[in-house]
Formats: structure tokens, sequence, C-alpha cells
């Protein structure tokens, strides 16, 4: 018995001596090497920044050293490349991805996606992304339904830089079995933009008509009012006459109020009228988006109902600010508390 | 004077207005901004739009206090193009805007173009 | 069986009790180790990638309102709230509340950030003590900073009505003291977007600021403390943030979210009647109440935890300050065990009410009792082992060989887990730097178990007796509720 104790004791000590020296290893090391590294990062800046940015011989002369890096530099080069591409637009971009392009990056992404480890899928799904290559589509199309969520987010993220409209449905089929990534989804029809708008507005279409699709269609819709298409304003109007669409009609409103067209004031200031203090809500903000006076009546008929809702009573408020102009005039004749908020805010707005 | 906390645009923009023939001075956030721009008038200051601590909306407005340096054209770099947010821009005093991400090039023609506009 | 055998008997028992205790303890907190750093490495993976998906999910980011009860602090409520308005979040509000301050509170604030009185209108969901008085708004900068001045009620009181009067979806509770990083929004409101339908509450580490650069409201560089008490709080918070709530957050039973920062949606603590006023602790017993109203209705609600460091709190360097504040806190958490125990072991609140509260119960509400006595009885072992060897005592009551070993294993198992923590720390955010930090956090790491580990399990024990004295108002000393406090 106590020969165990004296062990366990032993064993003990020697596990806490190695971490304490551990500790001190890890920290200095790391230390050491991001140091190191970060001298090493801004040298190969400046020969990136050349061979994107500079004259005509110059560039050339950076670009092929950069080719002409192998092994650990070229994937130190690789690296950072990945990291910049995010963040350039233009001829710069272009030519850093022709770079990478040049030397198989695509190849290796598409390796990466279908390799053992999760973080590996994860680094390819990302990669083909920053490189923006269509042919990628198909490989992230596949990692939607991933085991790790990670790789799957990436995968969504690199969909939308892509930018390629086949793969709207593959998305939002991703959003429906995952809501987690709703938001990432809907960040990437954005980014595709108005390619995809056809198909977002057949998928909305679809969804008003299919009980359970409450959040497909809700990210359709506003996928549809960021990007601004005008040409869903028939199908958003559709959503918001369907009284059975319940949460759907949120997203509808708002995306009527972004996308900014005057035809949509009329089912808007109908909706004003309904039970659900969320649609009023949204629908209140949409109209101030809109901006149309002809809207103004029927906001102010509903800034004298007593019983709203106190959001629902703010937004509408806040629309007839918004759109000025009668809209002020009215709050000033209002007796509401809300109006008298609005009218100071405008005050303040103004003032500065 | 550019001010952005990301080394890598902080660095580009340098680089890029440095070969287009302009002197540069670049700060990491809008506080250094604000103070290296009342040692020495810039003829153009770039800020990036969300840095940590003093933001590029509160730098550029704590310029235009100055007397000194509210004619001095301000550029923002924005990753945000939604109306409301241009207006606030735009409200706190900025000559233009550009959108992250950008084209070097791109950024290069817009501060020769406000130049140009204030020289002219 | 004679006198010796029994006392021989009871001592070993109790021996016994105290070593498998500790190691219960240690091995639980183990298990919440490995989770944590699980979750740590998965995070890191995501922080690879990150690129700019911030910025671009801009339309989508949810916004917040930033709630600050103030009650006399003109020395820095400007500072603290400026501080508040440089944070990097597309949309959110600063509303400061005023508890009724006496001071130059309100005078200060409208003057600094010119402001200017609106008639905001004051929702009363929430039905509130105090009642408000004047709302201002600021004519400055993004026109977001609100103040609200009402008649005192209270911390609790004030926060309930912020809730009110908060013009955004989420609601983050700060303290006027409160550091927070840049980024702090952005993080911590990562979970409401992500997972907008079913993320209820999320909270964020807080680690201690002493010994760092502090400049703007901002911790400029992160540094340790060298004085004994600050630099066993940074390694007493790692543990217990960084790894404990980490790690219980994985499981699903993440129980308290400091109220330091936390960011809660409007909706759901508009339903749950805000923030109770009749409690120490009324952020913490505001979660629980939360799991209860999950469990209760049923409803598919997460209370997460983000791991990476944003918020700053300064630990008291004084011991009567510190015994304050831990007492108190241990108070607190046995009002709100004792007013949820009906919580305990009830399958409808998930992992909180059959594995976190229990956990709690006996691993923490009733850790200092355990670990006074186990002091005591170790104090009665020496004596006995003393008097043993000098001869005093004449029969052989202790086998001394195996307490001892038993003791030192316990007490290198506990300094292991600290040391765990500092390597997760090393693997994950690695805010402090250079070899002289780590040293001394190493040193603080085997230093705590002798001394302030004891005082803090007194101090404790006494916060647990004063709320159970103070149900059982028959039985002893009646502590008075400090409600104007709000420095530890």
């Amino acid at each position: 018995m106590s020969q165990a104790v004296r062990l366990v004791f032993l064993v003990l000590a020697a596990l806490t001596v190695a971490q304490v020296i551990a500790l001190f290893v890890f920290r200095l090391s790391r230390e050491r090497s991001e140091r190191r590294d970060a001298a090493s990062q801004a040298a190969l800046r400046a020969v990136v920044f050349t061979a994107l940015l500079g004259d005509d011989d110059e560039s050339q002369g950076a670009r092929d050293a950069l080719r002409a890096r192998t092994g650990r530099r070229w994937e130190e080069f690789e690296e950072q490349a990945f990291t910049m591409i995010p963040k350039i637009k233009g001829d710069a971009r272009e030519e850093l991805v022709a770079l990478l392009l040049s030397r198989g990056a695509s190849v290796r992404a598409m390796t990466n996606t279908r390799a053992r480890s999760y973080v590996r899928r994860a680094r390819g799904a990302y990669q083909l992304g920053a490189l923006g290559q269509r042919d990628a589509v198909g490989a992230l199309v596949g990692l939607l339904t991933d085991h790790s969520f990670l790789v799957r987010r990436l995968a969504t993220r690199a969909l939308g830089q892509v930018g390629d409209p086949t793969a709207v449905t593959a998305m939002l089929d991703a959003a429906e079995r995952d809501p987690e990534l709703t938001r990432d989804v809907t960040v990437a029809l954005i980014r595709v933009g108005l390619a995809c708008a056809p198909e977002l507005r057949a998928d909305l279409d679809t969804s008003l008509h299919t009980p359970g699709h409450r959040r497909r269609g809700s990210i359709a819709a506003r996928a549809l009012g960021v990007i601004g298409d005008v040409g869903a304003v028939p199908v958003l109007k559709a959503v918001l006459d369907d009284e059975d669409a319940g949460s759907l009609r949120w997203a509808a409103a708002s995306a009527l109020g972004e996308i900014g067209v005057p035809e949509a004031v009329p089912v808007l200031l109908r909706v004003l009228g309904e039970d659900d203090p969320s649609l009023q809500v949204a629908a209140g903000r949409a109209l101030g988006a809109i901006g149309d006076p002809v809207a103004v009546p029927g906001l102010a008929r509903a800034l004298r109902d007593p019983d709203r809702d106190h959001d629902s009573a703010r937004a509408v408020a806040g629309a007839l600010r918004r759109i000025g102009g009668e809209g002020l005039e009215e709050l000033e004749r209002s007796d509401s508390v809300y109006a008298a908020e609005a009218l100071a805010l405008q005050l303040v707005r103004q003032g500065a | 004077m550019v001010a952005d906390d990301d080394a890598d645009i902080r660095e580009l923009v340098v680089f890029k207005l440095e070969q287009s023939g302009h002197d540069v001075r670049a700060v990491g956030d809008g506080a250094a901004a604000v103070e290296a721009c009342q040692d020495d008038v810039p003829d153009l200051v770039i800020l990036d739009v969300m840095m940590p601590g003093m933001g590029g909306l509160d730098a550029c407005r704590a310029l235009r206090h100055d007397p000194r340096l509210a004619e001095t054209p301000v550029i923002l770099l924005t990753a945000r193009a939604q109306e409301m947010d241009i207006e606030q821009g735009f409200g706190a005093g900025a000559d233009d805007y550009v959108v992250k991400p950008f084209s070097p090039r791109e950024l290069s023609s817009r501060v020769a173009a406000v130049l140009q506009r204030r020289r002219g | 069986m004679d006198v010796v055998d029994v006392v021989r008997w009871a001592l070993t028992s109790l021996g016994i009790f105290f070593i498998v205790y500790s190691v219960l303890i240690n091995t639980s907190f183990l298990l919440i180790t490995v989770l944590a750093f699980i979750d740590f490495s998965s995070y890191q993976r995501r922080l690879d990638f990150k690129a700019y998906d911030e910025a671009f999910a801009e339309p989508l980011t949810p916004g917040v309102s930033i709630l600050m009860p103030a009650y006399n602090e003109s020395a820095g409520i400007v500072e603290s709230v400026r501080a508040m308005t440089a944070l990097r979040y597309p949309d959110f509000e600063v509303v400061v509340i005023d508890d009724g301050s006496s001071d130059e509170t309100v005078p200060l604030m409208v003057e600094a950030f010119d402001m200017v009185e609106v008639p905001l209108v004051v929702e009363t969901s929430i039905a509130t003590k105090g009642e408000v008085t004047a709302t201002y708004l600021s004519r400055q900068g993004s026109r977001n900073v609100l103040l609200v001045c009402k008649t005192n009620g209270g911390k609790a009181d004030a926060l309930n009505v912020g809730i009110n009067v908060a013009r955004r979806p989420l609601v983050c509770m700060v303290d006027a003291d409160s550091l927070l990083d840049p980024d702090a929004l952005l993080h911590v409101s990562r979970p409401f977007a992500d997972d907008p339908e079913r993320v209820v509450a999320s909270g964020g580490v807080v680690r201690v600021a002493n010994g760092s650069q502090i400049s703007g409201g901002r911790v400029a560089r992160v540094k340790m403390p060298h004085r004994w008490l600050p630099r066993t709080q940074v390694v007493e918070y790692l543990r217990a943030f960084m790894i404990g709530r980490t790690g219980w957050s994985r499981m699903g039973g993440l129980l308290i979210i400091s109220g330091a920062f936390g960011i809660f949606r409007r909706d759901v603590l508009l339903e749950l009647g805000g923030l109770a006023t009749d409690c120490i602790g009324e952020d913490a017993e505001l979660v629980v109440r939360m799991h209860r109203w999950l469990g209760d209705t049923g409803r598919d609600g997460r209370v997460v935890f983000v791991a990476e460091p944003v918020a700053w709190t300064e630990a008291p360097e004084s011991r009567a300050v510190l015994r304050k504040q831990r007492s108190r806190w241990h108070r607190g958490l046995a009002e709100i065990l004792g007013k949820h125990k009906g919580m305990l072991f009830r399958k409808r609140y998930g992992v909180v009410g059959m594995l976190s509260m229990p956990w709690f119960v006996v691993f923490e509400l009733l850790a200092p009792f355990v670990e006074i006595f186990g002091v005591v009885f170790l104090v009665l072992a020496v004596a006995l082992g003393l008097g043993q060897s000098i001869g005093w005592v004449h029969v052989d009551v202790l086998n001394d060989d195996v307490v001892w070993y038993l003791l030192a294993s316990s007490l290198l198992y506990a300094i292991l887990l600290t040391l765990s923590a500092l390597v997760v720390e090393e693997f994950s955010f690695r805010r402090y730097r250079g070899a002289r930090d780590l040293a001394i956090a190493i040193w603080a790491a085997f230093e705590e178990n002798f001394g302030y580990r004891q005082l803090n399990a007194w101090w404790r024990m006494r916060g647990a007796i004063a709320a159970w004295s103070r149900s059982h108002p028959e039985w002893g000393d009646m502590q008075r509720q400090g409600l104007g406090e709000r420095r530890p």
C-alpha cells in the first residue's frame, strides 16, 4: 500500500517537473520562431508587392524569383499569398492567383479537399475559395456534406467567393440541414450576387408553397434583399400576401425595404395592420427605408393606434422620420410619445 | 498618411503610393493618425474605418475639428458599402471611400483624382 | 474495540475522505481541462481561416446595446464610456444608467459627450423599483451614447431599466470599471449570429489586468503582476475562466456567466423579467434562472462561452478587499443554488440540472468547508505524528508514511492541474510573453496552495454561512446587503 502511494507521488512529481520544463521550452522557442518569421514575412511581402505592382522589369524579375522558389520557401510564399488574396482586388489579385496557379496550387487545393484530416480539407476549401476558379465548384459542393462543421462552413464561404450560381440550391440545402450555417450561406449568396437571383426567386417561390421551409425561404429572401434584386419584388410581395407564411414574411418585408421600390408600399401598409408585432416592425422599417411619401397617411393611422406594440410604434415613427417632409409634419401633429421621440432624434441628427 | 491596423494592407498602400511618387507615412490606428497629422499636415489621409481604439470615422471627425486639417482630403477604406454607411462616412467629413477588398491600382487613381480635385 | 482503534479508524476514514474528495474534484477538473483543450484547438483552427468574413457578414451582424450601470462613478465614467464607444463593431449603442448618483457623474457625462435631453420612450416590460427621471442622447460621433437617469434602486434595478431602454436585439452588461478588448463584441456576439434560433446568452473570458499597461480604457500590453495576491489571481482566473467555463460550455452545462462580460438576447431577458434585485450575484442568478426557464418551457436554447480573452478586471490587491469579494461571491453562489435547488437532478434541465448544479454544490459550494476541515485534520495529524515521534503519544495511530505521501500527492495533483491551465494558454491565446512572466506564473501555481487557497476557503466558508444564516435569521448575525457597493 505504501509502496503504491510512494509510486504515485513520484509519478506526479515527475510529471510536474516535466510540465514546468515543457512550459519554458514552448514559450521560448515559439517566441524565437515568431521573431524569425516576422522578419522573413516582411521581406517576402516586399518581393510580392514588387511582383504585383512594380514596373515591368522589376515585377517580371520578382515574379520569376517567386516562381523559382521551392520547398519550404514556396510554402511560405503560398501561405502569405493566400492570406493576402482576400484583401485585394483587380489586377493585383489576378496576378497573385496566376502565380499560384502556375505552380499547381489549384490541384494541390483539390487534393487537400480529399484528405483524411479535417484540417487539411478545411484548408483545401479555403484555398479553392481564394483561388476563385469555377472548376472548384464541384469539389466544394461535395464538401457541403462533410462530417466536420468547419469544413462545411469554409466550403460555403468558398462558394461565395467563387461566385458560381450553379451552387445555389446546394447551399440552401446545406443551410436547411445545418441551422448554424445560416449566416454563412446568406453571406455567400450575397457575394455571388445578382447572378444567383433567378434561382433564389424560384427557390423562394417553392419554399412559400412548401411547409417547413421557413429558414430556407428566409435566407433566400434576405439575400435577395441585400443583393437588391428588383426582379424579386413580385415573389416577395406574394410572400407578404400569404398569411400562412409566418416568419418568412418578416424576411420578405425587410427585403422589400432594402430593395426600395415604391410598388411594395401598398402591401407593406396592409400588413402593418396585421396582428404580428415582428411583422409590423419589419414592415414599418421597410416603409422608412423605401422613403415614399405615399406611405405617410397609412403610417400616421398606424401611429394613432393605441394598442400598438412598443417596438412596432417606434418603427412606425421611425419610418415617418426617415421619409421626411410630410412624414415629419405628421409626427409634429401627432401626440404619440413615439412621435416626440422620433422628432427629438431627428433634431439631434440634424444638429451635428 | 495611411492608417490601418492590418499590416498587409498598410504596407500594400504604402508600396503602391510610393511607387506612384507620393511620400507616405503609415500608422496603425486612428489616434496615431490624428497625432501625426498635427505634427506634419499631409496632402491626403487614408483611414481604415474598422480599427481598434479610434476608428476611421472618429479620426476623420477629429481631423475636421482641427482648422489646419479641415480642408485635407480624406479617403475612407471600408468593408461596408451600404447606403447608411456611405452616408455616415460623408457625414463624418470624408471626401471619398474605397471598399475593401480594393484594387491597389484603383486606390492609386482615386488618390490622384482627389488630389487633382483639390488643386484644381 | 478500544478507544485507540476507534480513533485510528476515525482518522483513517477522515483522511481517506479528504483524499477521495481531493481526487474527485481534481479529476473532474482534469476532464473539464481536456474538454477545454479540445475546444481551443478547434477554435484555433477556425481562427486560421478567419480571413475577412467578419467584415463581410456585417449586414447580418446583430445590434448590441451595452448597458453600464453607474453609481457615483465620476472618477472614471467618461473614460470608461469613451472606451466603450471605440469598440470595433458595426452596430451598437452604449446605455449608461445612472442609479441616482449624488456626485458629478451625470453633469460630467452630459458635458463630455455633448448630450441633450430627449424624450425617449421607456418601455416598462420589466417592473423596476427606481423611476426614470430623464433620458439623454449624445450629439457626438455615431450618436450612440445614451444616458438614463433614475432614482436609486441598486445595480440589478439599474440594469433592468437599461434592458427596458435598450434599442437593440442583444444586450451586453458591463461594469463601469470593465476593460474590454476592441474586438470583444465581435467575438462574444458571434454565437448569436451563427445560431440565432438557439443561443440565448453568451459569455466571454475575464482576465486579470493587474500588472499590465492600461491606456485609454484598454489593456495595451499584457504582463504578469509581481505582487502575491494579484499574481495568484491571474493563475486562478486562467483556471476558472479559460478552462472551467470553456469546459462546461462544451458539455452544454455552463452555469455561470460572469457579470463582467456577458451578452444576452433582449427578448429572452424581457420574458424572464430581467435580473433579480434580491440577490447578490444577480448576473449569475440570471443565467441559472435562464436555464430553469429553458427547461420549464422545453425550449431548445444554448448558453455558450467564447474562449477568446475579451474582458479584463482589476483584481483586488489587498487582503481586505479580496476577502469581501470572495465572501460575497460565495454567499451569492449559496443564495443562488439555494433559490434554485429545485433544479437539482431534474432531467428537464439537462446537463445543467443533472451535472453542473450538483457538481457546483459538492465541489464549489461545499469545497471550502472540506478544505478548512482538511486543514484542521492536517494540523491534528501533524500534532499526532510529532507526538508519536517524541514519545508523548504511546500508540501508533497513524501510518505516517502513507499519509504524507497521500497529502503530497494530492497537492501535486492540484498543482499539475493549474500548470495544465498554463499549458493550454501556451497553446492558445498566448497573451503573456517572456520567460520572466512565465516564471512568475509557475511560481504562483505552486505558491497558491500554501496560504492563498486556505485563506480563500476560510472567506468563502464565511460567505456561505452568511447566506445560510440570512435565510435562517433566527440563527446569528444578519448581514446587511450592500446595495451601493459597486467595486469589490
